[in-house]
């Protein structure tokens, strides 16, 4: 074709072109606009988190694959031509284009024709909006979308229950995840510690495959019973050695600051604080010596939990009452002390992180509970007693005795203030939690057993338990349901206050106390938690011991017998 | 493009067909003087002239088929014959026999009335289909074999026929063969009243009508030639196709074709389309066929050409409304999504 007639069809190529862009466009627009519907009303029926990606995906996969679908028909000169013909100029101009390519004899005429009709072209009659009906239907399908967007959706049958159990999952998972990387920090190779971090790495990946809540909450719950598995007798006797020690030596002259190393868990204080024990005896004036063998004698005897330390302070006591000549083998038991010392404490400081890990996954468990409609009561029964309110768990206890706490709910308040709510609403008689979180990390079974007001770290005992018997981290924390044992119930009970032990008279010739043991059974055959009734025999034994001159030998089997019967020692703990 | 640019060969095509759009316009006066009203049947008849191709003309009697016909030959010159088909016509009067001589003593071929330029077939209905077989190979061939020897017929050669759609006793329809053979089967229509009273004031009055020669038959033969000039564009072409094609019940679009045409338009219903096409753009002085020549030769060209069932009579559909619902149904875009607006 002449220039002047390629001239004259240059606008309208420009409309062609864009009707043909926009048509592409709003077929892409239909296809991807229709099809996010469809996923958005099945998304929000079917409660899947992902349908927002998928349908903005299927939008743009949409425009693009339309768009690129209608390249192929990019219009060519050809379109343009019967694009112009279409406006009234009888097929001329493609005539012309045809006879053009093909050297016909009348293509100049024909061309001529073409040159004359073009004159007259008007590009604006032809329409860049081919139909409108097209785009009404666009604008049809955008409000379909919005009202798929804002209109609520009833869920289909179980989909939002589950999707309520799919994120309260992925919420306890992200809760031992941290409760893992807490206990993992720093690395220990004590073995209770490991082995916590690798119980806690067992159940991340059990609820990694729980199908839903209530696999989830089951697979805490077990890992609740592992932990409560996990601290040995031993561990526990250490543990309360520690503890006890520290209290001995609060008291001592020169030995404050000792105790407070041992309640910190500074174990390299311990040892430096008994080394320069060691070093300064040579210089020690008879009455410095006979203070530090009094101490030293007064650790011993509070950790008779533990004959190893307790021998160790002994000899280390002994030997301080020696003559100058004795300064290294005061040295040396002060050594061995201050390594068991030493042992003591990150053994109590490991079954205090294993405490706290039970406790944490009693408020994940609970907390699934409560965010998961699968999991049901058994989540609330193991939710417990929120954090810090351990006034509500040991007042149930106190004034219910059959009241169910189960789980590892609550840690039963950290220390202080679970101690005194404890005390407060037990009559004072102090069965609350014991030292720190490690009562209330039991559930207040284990706390409520540490009778005797268990002192708290600050906290002097309270109570009528006296001094020595803060027995804090009594029994080991207990997990799921309460289970109850038939306890025989000695005949001599009866009336208000439960049995009565006369004790003798202490070494300093005082006379001796009553002691009242709390909520005894009143009748015969009748069922307390196992717990409860040993935490306050052992408590009384050890008070007796206390009061009482027996050889070394024998109090050692009277505290092995109290380990050994212990809720954790050999008892199924699953059901505690 | 101005005049002056244009080649020569060019010039001598463009001024030939300003020469034949001259004559051919004049003819149309010259029958329209005789023939009183139909225009529309004068057009078509010319075109298929042009296009060389036959007719045949349907029409109850008294319409002035065969006037029409005459007259077409005294305007163009051409070299008129006439065959009154009768049931006892037999092939041999059409197309010649030989006959023995006595002043030679051999046989000697005598050529039927066949041997013409334009041969008016009255009534082709009314001879039998022996008979009206005989024109198969006049018409397609435009020979005749007769004695053995096969004999050029003159050109340009063109059978007009006639038939009368009312009468069905002692009638012989066409076959398919040979109605496929016409380019196009034109109605003639009622007059209206004015055109009859205007028919009755030329008969049966004084006046005479002159019929006047507008047309040499060198002009006939050249305008076949110049036809083929005008140029098809394949989308144009394609659009023919599609219609054809559309005739045939396994293929096309409309469902009362589906329904009652058992046979669609054979390859000459595509031949006749195109060819009345041209011929339509060439007298509308474009060298181009456009869409509209297409449409408006369609139904001349196929109404012929549709084989239908008994049940079209029996619901009373005819061709024309088959062709008419075709050319509603066929885009003139062969694609979807093309740009072109119909």
């Amino acid at each position: 074709m002449s220039p002047a007639s390629d001239r004259a069809l240059a606008p309208l190529a420009w409309r062609v072109r864009a009707r043909w862009l926009l048509e592409a466009t709003r077929v892409g627009l239909l296809a991807g606009i229709a099809g996010a519907v469809l996923i958005t009303l099945a998304g929000r029926v079917l409660v899947r988190p992902e349908w927002p990606t998928l349908a903005i995906s299927w939008g743009v996969v949409g425009l693009g694959a339309a768009v690129a679908l209608a390249l192929p028909r990019w219009p060519n000169r050809w379109a343009v031509a019967r694009a112009a013909d279409g406006l009234g100029l009888g097929e001329r101009v493609a005539s012309a284009l045809h006879a053009e390519r093909v050297g016909h004899p009348a293509a100049v005429l024909v061309e001529r024709d073409a040159a004359r009709a073009l004159e007259h072209l008007d590009p604006s009659a032809y329409a860049v909006v081919a139909q409108w009906r097209g785009w009404r239907l666009l604008g049809a399908l955008l409000l379909l979308l919005v009202g798929a967007l804002v209109v609520p959706v009833p869920p289909l049958g179980d989909a939002a229950a589950r999707a309520a159990d799919a994120r309260a999952t992925a919420a306890a998972r992200t809760a031992v995840r941290e409760l893992s990387a807490q206990v993992s920090r720093p690395p220990t190779p004590e073995p209770l510690a490991q082995a916590t971090a690798v119980e806690l790495r067992t159940l991340d990946e059990r609820l990694a495959r729980a199908a839903d809540a209530a696999e989830a909450a089951r697979a805490l719950e077990d890992a609740q019973g592992h932990l409560a598995q996990l601290p040995d007798a031993e561990d526990y006797a250490r543990s309360r050695a520690r503890d006890q020690v520290a209290s001995a030596w609060a008291s001592q002259p020169g030995f404050s600051g000792l105790a407070q190393a041992l309640r910190a868990g500074d174990t390299q204080a311990v040892r430096d604080g008994l080394a320069n024990l060691g070093h300064g005896a040579a210089t020690m004036t008879p009455e410095q010596r006979q203070q530090a063998q009094l101490g030293l004698q007064a650790g011993a005897n509070a950790a008779r939990d533990v004959p190893s330390l307790a021998g160790a302070l002994r000899e280390a006591a002994t030997a301080a009452n020696t003559t100058e000549d004795g300064q290294a083998v005061t040295g040396d038991a002060l050594a061995r002390a201050a390594e068991l010392l030493a042992q003591s404490a990150a053994r109590a400081a490991d079954v205090q992180t294993t405490r706290e890990a039970q406790a944490r996954l009693g408020q994940t468990r609970a907390a699934l509970g409560s965010a998961s409609a699968s999991v049901g009561t058994t989540a609330v029964d193991g939710g417990g007693t929120p954090k810090g309110s351990a006034s509500g768990g040991v007042a149930d206890r106190g004034n219910s005795p059959g009241s169910r706490q189960s789980g590892a709910g609550g840690d039963g308040g950290s220390g202080p203030s679970a101690g005194a709510s404890a005390a407060g609403a037990n009559t004072g008689t102090g069965s609350g939690a014991g030292s720190g979180g490690v009562g209330g990390a039991g559930a207040g079974h284990g706390a409520g057993a540490g009778a005797g007001g268990g002192p708290a770290p600050g906290q002097p005992g309270t109570g009528a338990a006296g001094l020595t018997s803060a027995s804090g981290s009594g029994a080991p924390a207990s997990s799921g349901p309460t289970r109850y044992d038939p306890v025989y119930a000695p005949s001599l009970l009866g009336g208000e206050g439960g049995p009565q032990v006369q004790a003798p008279g202490d070494a300093r010739g005082a006379s001796g106390q009553t002691v009242d043991l709390p909520n005894s059974p009143k009748t015969l055959g009748a069922t307390r938690p196992y717990d409860q009734v040993y935490g306050q025999y052992e408590t009384a034994a050890r008070e007796s011991l206390a009061r009482q001159e027996l050889p070394q030998n024998l109090q050692g089997l009277v505290q092995r017998y109290f380990s050994a019967i212990a809720p954790d020692g050999g008892t199924s703990s699953g059901g505690r | 493009m101005a005049v002056g640019d244009t080649p020569a060969p060019a010039i001598a095509l463009q001024e030939q067909a300003d020469a034949l759009r001259q004559r051919l316009t004049a003819a149309e006066h010259a029958l329209g003087e005789v023939i009183v009203g139909q225009a529309g049947v004068v057009d078509q008849v010319l075109t298929a002239l042009v296009a060389a191709g036959h007719v045949l003309l349907e029409g109850v009697p008294g319409l002035g088929k065969t006037l029409l016909v005459r007259t077409l030959g005294q305007v163009t010159g051409l070299g008129f014959g006439r065959v009154q088909f009768t049931p006892d016509l037999m092939p041999g009067d059409i197309t010649g026999t030989e006959v023995f001589d006595r002043e030679t003593g051999a046989l000697r071929f005598s050529p039927g009335p066949v041997f013409t330029n334009l041969l008016l077939a009255d009534e082709i209905n009314r001879a039998t289909p022996r008979t009206q077989s005989a024109l198969l190979e006049a018409m397609q061939e435009h020979t005749v074999t007769a004695g053995g020897r096969t004999r050029p017929l003159p050109e340009p050669f063109f059978v007009l026929a006639t038939q009368n759609p009312l009468e069905m006793e002692g009638t012989y329809p066409l076959p398919e063969a040979q109605l496929d053979r016409f380019l196009f089967k034109v109605l003639v229509p009622f007059p209206s009243d004015r055109e009859l009273a205007e028919i009755a004031e030329r008969t049966t009055g004084i006046v005479q009508i002159h019929r006047r020669r507008a047309l040499e038959p060198s002009d006939v033969v050249a305008a076949i030639e110049l036809i083929r000039s005008v140029v098809l564009a394949p989308h144009v072409l394609g659009y023919a196709v599609r219609l054809v094609g559309a005739t045939h019940p396994h293929r096309s679009p409309v469902p009362e074709v589906r329904r009652f045409v058992r046979y669609g338009a054979s390859p000459r219903g595509v031949q006749a389309l195109v060819l009345g096409a041209k011929v339509r753009a060439l007298r509308a002085g474009r060298w181009n066929v456009a869409f509209d020549d297409v449409e408006r030769v369609a139904p001349p060209a196929l109404r012929h050409r549709l084989l239908l069932r008994f049940e079209a009579a029996a619901e009373g559909i005819t061709a024309d409304d088959l062709v008419d619902r075709i050319l509603r149904a066929v885009s003139r875009t062969a694609e979807a999504g093309d740009v072109l607006v119909r």
